[in-house]
């Protein structure tokens, strides 16, 4: 590698750490999402032998896990209890504006979203940090997970150059476009700051998407399946949501078998795609419409011995909550909540696109719509890119074959993540966020460099790469002056300009 | 060819934009509204105020084919049989830094089917500086529950040399103090050096 591409990469990285920083001490504490329930967790974990567990949260994992590690309630007098963690926890809310800037929130929804049912992996790793700091503020713990995460995603962005490398040999530039949209990505410098359980799974998917284009230039060998499945049960500990590798690296490998026998892409691509459509809407349609079969699935749950009906539970799927729990309301308003209705629909994508680029906060801040217009058309040529492309590479005037079958992994990622998103989504009815896609933003970043490059064929690949920087800058700016203070400080710096 | 590309692509961008443009009105929407249901102890409200200075709240009241007590009030779908009414505020608010509260009502609502609420406004007042708090309070009389708690803020923003004053203040409120203004300026600062750094190597680069 040569000396100036080096010191790219590493102005990519200290840019990716700052930026995070930046964003990481801008935004107040606690205006992350979800960011009271990691937190609760790894504090948990941390404290666990001085920790009296006086909350009814026994069937959780958290609690589980307490009690693997060897917990101990202390003796009447010592330490401290799980309640009187929460009392300081809303203390600290009130002291840091929350209500302030979320008024419309109920404080006693404050511990609903209960994430003491996640896997461990990350407040494990979490809580030793904190346990190594000793003890200190709720404020001091909450900044030092922060910056936990801002160097997890600066790993993340280290991960993105070694793949672009991998993509695109010989094109120095190009391959660390990749790197440098996720790294002025607004959204994602926002979250890098956050306490979250996210982080872990973008490290390991990005990896494995890393081994993905390495093993589209060579033949696949036992280690690197190893490797997958090792990154794999990771994700797993850390996020059930990466629960989507398993079938990505399943089609990948299953692709590729078939791309080897010489099936047509077109062939390969309508029976896989077309199956998987059937099965998922008949499923959703037989869930809410068909009469009976709700409650039996339900019923079926219910009935199974405990342990199983917590792994369905803990399947991230709530379906047992939807099935068993609130039947007759979902048959009420099946209308309402049936996925795939066009107002559904509608708002799905664009919440989920405006999560994406930049919605700070608690999805509440969102980027000025001229913003978001300039980001679609963006986003719209960068989808005919692609399958210029596409169309270019089977007239043998485009990628190479490797390149090719590595950007169709990208795409099966990116696929499954959304799908398995989607998914989800419908069962427990909500809207789905840009960051749930961020495990598979490097892969979608790829996708969208090399779309854009095909739309802007004339630049060379200093010229693209100096314009998509800029021009992702001046939108994080923009969000920044015009969205992020505003919304956060109630302070307008327009004026001050 | 080129010009045919140029419209595709206009029509491409139209098209992905005009849902995000939609949802941004709705979210603005979804922030003045609680949903809860009263089957669990809450009532289901919603407000919503003229911003940036109030003149009027508007209050949608509804219900759907759900046994009693349970009502839905929704603002961002306005459905059939909703009962829609404007009232406006007093005209003498508060100006901006006076600690000063008020209250009124609202006449009560009634949904289509007869159920009467009631809203009220408790506090009127800005107790951080330039913001305007609103805290409310939903009653259904015809249950005889009162419940609640709304509060929409309207920020008053500070603009020009103030809001960097503003901004300084409330970053120094934080447990990083001074420090933490002084972070903050040297993270932007350290940004900016970056990104001119990163574009100097970038042009320097062979490509």
């Amino acid at each position: 590698m040569s000396a100036s591409g080096r010191g790219l990469i590493v102005a990519l990285l200290g840019l990716q750490l700052v930026r995070g920083l930046l964003y990481a001490f801008l935004i107040p504490l606690w205006q992350h999402p979800d960011e009271i329930g990691h937190f609760e967790y790894a504090r948990l974990i941390a404290d666990h032998r001085r920790t009296h567990l006086d909350l009814p949260l026994d069937g959780t994992v958290a609690y589980r896990v307490l009690v693997k590690l060897g917990h101990e309630d202390p003796p009447a007098g010592g330490g401290t209890s799980h309640a009187e963690l929460r009392r300081a926890i809303i203390a600290s809310l009130e002291h840091h504006r929350f209500w302030e800037i979320r008024p419309h929130l109920n404080p006693s929804d404050t511990f609903a979203n209960n994430e003491l049912r996640q896997p461990p992996l990350a407040y494990l790793g979490g809580g030793a940090i904190l346990r190594a700091l000793g003890p200190g503020s709720i404020e001091r713990d909450l900044y030092a997970l922060r910056i936990v995460d801002v160097l997890l995603s600066v790993v993340v962005v280290a991960l993105a150059c070694g793949l672009g490398r991998a993509l695109f040999p010989g094109r120095p530039l190009l391959a660390l476009a990749p790197a440098a949209f996720v790294t002025f990505l607004p959204q994602y410098s926002a979250l890098a700051g956050s306490v979250t359980n996210d982080k872990p799974v973008e490290v390991v998917a990005t990896g494995i998407a890393w081994l993905l284009v390495r093993t589209a230039r060579r033949p696949s060998r036992l280690r690197d399946a190893m490797l997958a499945a090792g990154l794999v049960v990771v994700g797993l500990l850390t996020k059930l949501t990466a629960l989507f590798l398993v079938p990505a690296l399943l089609t990948v490998w299953d692709w590729r078998r078939a791309r080897r026998a010489g099936a047509r892409w077109w062939w390969y691509g309508a029976t896989r795609l077309g199956v998987a459509v059937v099965l998922l809407w008949a499923f959703a349609w037989a869930r809410l419409w068909l009469p009976g079969s709700a409650r039996a699935v339900g019923t079926a749950i219910g009935g199974l011995p405990a342990g199983v009906e917590r792994l369905v539970h803990g399947l991230g799927l709530g379906l047992h909550e939807l099935l068993a729990g609130s039947l007759s309301e979902q048959v009420l308003y099946r209308v309402d909540y049936f996925p795939p209705t066009p107002t559904f629909l509608r708002r799905y994508f664009a919440v989920l696109f405006s999560g994406f680029w930049g919605n700070f906060g608690h999805m509440e801040a969102p980027l000025p719509i001229l913003l978001y217009a300039a980001l679609a058309l963006a986003s719209g040529a960068a989808l005919v890119g692609l399958g210029r492309c596409a169309l270019a590479t089977r007239r043998g005037r485009g990628l190479a074959g490797w390149q090719a079958d590595a950007l169709v992994a990208m795409c099966l990622l990116a696929g499954w993540s959304f799908a398995v998103t989607f998914v989800r989504d419908g069962l427990v009815q909500s809207y789905s966020q840009g960051r749930h896609l961020f495990p598979v933003l490097v892969p979608m970043a790829v996708l969208f460099v090399v779309g854009l490059r095909w739309i802007v064929p004339r630049l060379d690949d200093r010229q693209f790469v100096t314009a998509m920087v800029l021009a992702l800058a001046l939108v994080d700016v923009l969000g920044l002056v015009l969205t992020v203070l505003p919304h956060f400080y109630g302070v307008s710096l327009l004026g001050a300009l | 060819m080129r010009l045919a590309a140029g419209i595709v692509l206009a029509a491409l961008g139209l098209v992905l934009v005009l849902p995000v443009a939609t949802v941004r009105v709705e979210q603005q929407a979804d922030r003045r509204q609680m949903i809860a249901n009263l089957g669990r102890g809450r009532v289901w409200e919603v407000i919503e105020v003229q911003a940036p200075w109030l003149t009027g709240l508007d209050l949608a009241v509804t219900s759907r084919n759900r046994p009693a007590p349970s009502a839905q009030v929704r603002v961002s779908e306005w459905p059939g049989g909703v009962e829609r009414m404007r009232q406006l505020l007093p005209r003498r608010l508060p100006p901006p830094g006076a600690h000063e509260y008020t209250s009124f009502r609202f006449p009560a609502l009634r949904d289509s089917e007869g159920r009467a609420y009631e809203v009220s406004i408790e506090r009127l007042g800005p107790p951080p500086e330039g913001e305007l708090v609103v805290w409310g309070r939903v009653s259904q009389a015809a249950i005889g529950r009162t419940d609640s708690a709304f509060a929409y803020r309207a920020w008053h923003r500070a603009t020009g040399w103030n809001a960097l004053a503003r901004l300084g203040d409330r970053i120094a409120a934080t447990p990083l103090g001074v420090a933490g203004v002084a972070g903050a300026a040297v993270l932007v600062l350290a940004y900016g050096a970056g990104l001119v750094r990163f574009l100097g190597l970038l042009r320097a680069s062979p490509g």
